[in-house]
């Protein structure tokens, strides 16, 4: 009986302790003076200009907060080191931590959350796949290298048909003594030579005429293979398939992450191996080598760096693999939480915050939908 | 009419020259074409960095912002030890190598009968810091009490005043400049005691040591912090009657701490285009406070 009325008795004083916090909490009045919010570069999300100044889509929404509350604070770069930045959330170092940080179980665990503000799609990056089709093939006849091949040839075929005309034109024969109508017969006769075609309507009969055909013959063998190599590549090239169409193609494929990122936590639950690259620019540097065919992470990042860096040659698939809510982060039992939460709503529910999202975001991510692998 | 004759004879040997060098010029053409494309290919600029585990994390934190501000640009960037990094840098497969210690003899010789000139730039300056468990209350080593306890005479923490309990020794495995340093300046040469364990990295150092009480690490300031307050370093004494001295930026720079050491990038002849760009950015301010985030103490640029 007594343990159980300890029991109740402490459960009461906890609630009432509860209640009193809370009620505590909701009062602005009891604020810090000032506050220091952890962040770092997560472009469009967190950017940073040469001059120190922050801008993006998280940091908009904090200033508007923090404008809201009429708080006091200062930011902390935390660039590069997403560990250290979490770390400090989670010793109470700092205030808030506010950047591109998915609410997450392993997260949570750590530190509090606010109510989310934005709905990161996880998506697949891939070597951009070039167009295929008939269309796609003729484009490629008009490639720098096809005109060149095809504009070389033509020269060339005017020049021998110039030569086997001044070597023949007295004969009167077969090649007209007129130069503009001999030229042509020129002409004509180097390209039925060329090609192998022989029709026999234009002979040279001078021991010159004769020579220039026998090097022609045999030099426009190298010729038409060097040419049609050419014109074959220009092909080729614009019709190599990178053989990942959708998240199904990911568990064959050599799959980069980013370490510590919600797109590495769930490859790892899907159980797909993947390398693990330090930072963003370098797993896309691999996926520009070759190194791996696939990059799994947040697509309005990855369409924000393929579009600011121009890096045509990669791609986002449509394909949305999940959804991850980034938050603020606060430490535990954090006096700011319900504030940040209740002024935060207010913002995201603001008519022109649909205005800001797009400005950062942009085209950059379509509506996340998971479809799932 | 001979001088006719001469004349179609030249005309005959005109007509072969003239397709001869029609021939020659397109093939030219083609080929000029095809390497000019080479060449654009080749600007992208790769730049291949391996060595120092130490320096490993904030040389891979400069590489991202690096390429943020040059996003043609490529930096790869490979651990494996500074041993690793300076014989990838001699062989040719790596544009820099990242040593945490000075060049050995053998290196310089290799590179002087290769005729390959090195060029070594300080990119920051480091301590190596002695870890214990937090619960280890000990105070302070001597480098010689040091020296006993990782050559394997000195087994007990209770021999050294601290709680009882077999001391775990925990090193890095060859090739590491940190391993190297510290058997130069600590061991003075001597072995290992089989009873050391090697281990790849310094965080796996730290970890170790954050996690058996009664282990005993070196690791480089910078993997410091992955041991949160579970690894505490400790005060060194250059020999028993010295003050002990803690690693911090200040006891490093004047000298007083007696581990320090400088973290530098060497490279075959002065670096030119991508990797010298880089070399700059890693010595300008931005590059330096990564450094410095990291726990190490900025550098100035100096050649040698």
């Amino acid at each position: 009986m007594k343990p159980a009325m300890r029991a109740i008795i402490v459960a009461a004083v906890a609630l009432w302790f509860c209640v009193e916090l809370t009620t505590g909490r909701a009062d602005a009045g009891e604020l810090p003076a000032k506050i220091v919010v952890g962040t770092m570069r997560v472009p469009p999300f967190v950017l940073r200009s040469d001059d120190g100044n922050w801008s993006g889509l998280s940091i908009e929404l904090w200033n508007q907060i923090a404008a809201d509350l009429n708080l006091k604070f200062e930011f902390r770069e935390y660039d590069y080191d997403l560990a250290g930045l979490l770390d400090a959330v989670e010793r109470s170092q700092i205030d808030a931590a506010i950047a591109a940080i998915p609410i997450t179980y392993e997260n949570e665990e750590r530190f509090d959350f606010t109510a989310a503000y934005f709905p990161a799609s996880l998506g697949i990056a891939v070597h951009a796949e070039p167009q295929s089709g008939v269309l796609a093939t003729l484009g490629s006849v008009f490639s720098r290298q096809a005109l060149v091949a095809i504009g070389g040839l033509a020269v060339l075929l005017f020049v021998i048909g110039v030569l086997i005309w001044l070597l023949e034109r007295r004969q009167k024969a077969h090649f007209d003594a007129r130069p503009l109508a001999g030229i042509g017969d020129g002409v004509w006769w180097a390209a039925v030579t060329m090609s192998t075609t022989g029709y026999g309507d234009k002979v040279p009969v001078t021991v010159g005429g004769r020579i220039l055909g026998l090097v022609w013959m045999f030099a426009s063998i190298f010729l038409v293979a060097l040419f049609s190599a050419t014109l074959a590549s220009s092909f080729v090239v614009g019709r190599l398939k990178t053989g990942i169409n959708g998240p199904s193609d990911l568990a064959r494929s050599r799959v980069a992450v980013v370490t510590g990122t919600a797109g590495a936590e769930w490859v790892g639950a899907q159980k797909i191996a993947a390398r693990n690259y330090p930072f963003a620019i370098q797993a896309m540097k691999a996926l520009q080598r070759g190194e791996v065919q696939a990059l799994v992470y947040e697509k309005a990042i990855l369409g924000h760096m393929i579009k600011e860096y121009h890096w045509n040659e990669l791609q986002v698939l449509p394909h949305t693999l999940a959804v991850r809510y980034y938050g603020i982060a606060v430490p535990t039992e954090s006096v700011l939480k319900e504030s940040l939460n209740r002024s935060l709503l207010k913002v995201v529910q603001r008519p022109d915050w649909k205005e800001r999202v797009y400005q950062y975001v942009g085209g950059s991510e379509e509506s996340p939908i998971a479809d799932g692998p | 009419m001979p001088s006719a004759g001469i004349a179609k004879g030249y005309g005959f040997a005109l007509a072969g020259w003239c397709t001869a060098a029609v021939i020659l010029a397109t093939a030219g053409a083609y080929l000029y074409f095809d390497s000019s494309r080479a060449n654009v290919d080749s600007q992208v600029g790769s730049v291949q960095v391996v060595g120092s585990e130490s320096m490993h994390p904030s040389v891979t934190a400069c590489a991202e912002d690096f390429m943020t501000k040059n996003p043609q640009a490529d930096v790869i960037v490979k651990g494996g030890g500074s041993g690793d990094g300076v014989a990838a840098l001699l062989h040719g497969i790596a544009d820099i190598a990242m040593a945490s210690r000075e060049l050995t003899q053998r290196e310089r010789e290799y590179a002087r009968s290769n005729s390959i000139e090195l060029a070594v730039f300080a990119v920051a300056q480091d301590g190596i810091s002695i870890i214990v468990n937090h619960a280890n209350p000990v105070a302070d080593l001597s480098l010689g009490q040091l020296r006993e306890i990782f050559a394997g005479r000195l087994r007990n923490w209770g021999d050294l005043d601290a709680t009882q309990g077999e001391i775990r020794p925990f090193a890095r495995a060859a090739g590491s400049g940190t391993a190297l340093m510290f058997g130069e300046r600590v061991l003075g040469g001597a072995a290992y005691a089989a009873s050391v364990q090697r281990l790849p990295t310094n965080e796996a150092i730290v970890s170790n040591v954050a996690s058996q009480r009664d282990g005993i690490g070196y690791t480089d300031l910078g993997a410091l912090k992955h041991g949160g307050d579970r690894v505490r370093p400790i005060a060194l004494r250059a020999d028993d009657q010295s003050p002990p001295v803690v690693a911090s930026p200040e006891t490093i720079v004047s000298g007083h701490y007696p581990l320090s050491r400088r973290l530098t990038f060497v490279t075959a002849g002065n670096p030119l285009g991508t990797a010298k760009a880089f070399t700059d950015f890693c010595l300008s301010a931005t590059g330096q406070a990564l450094f410095q985030r990291a726990g190490f103490v900025s550098a100035k640029p100096a050649a040698l």
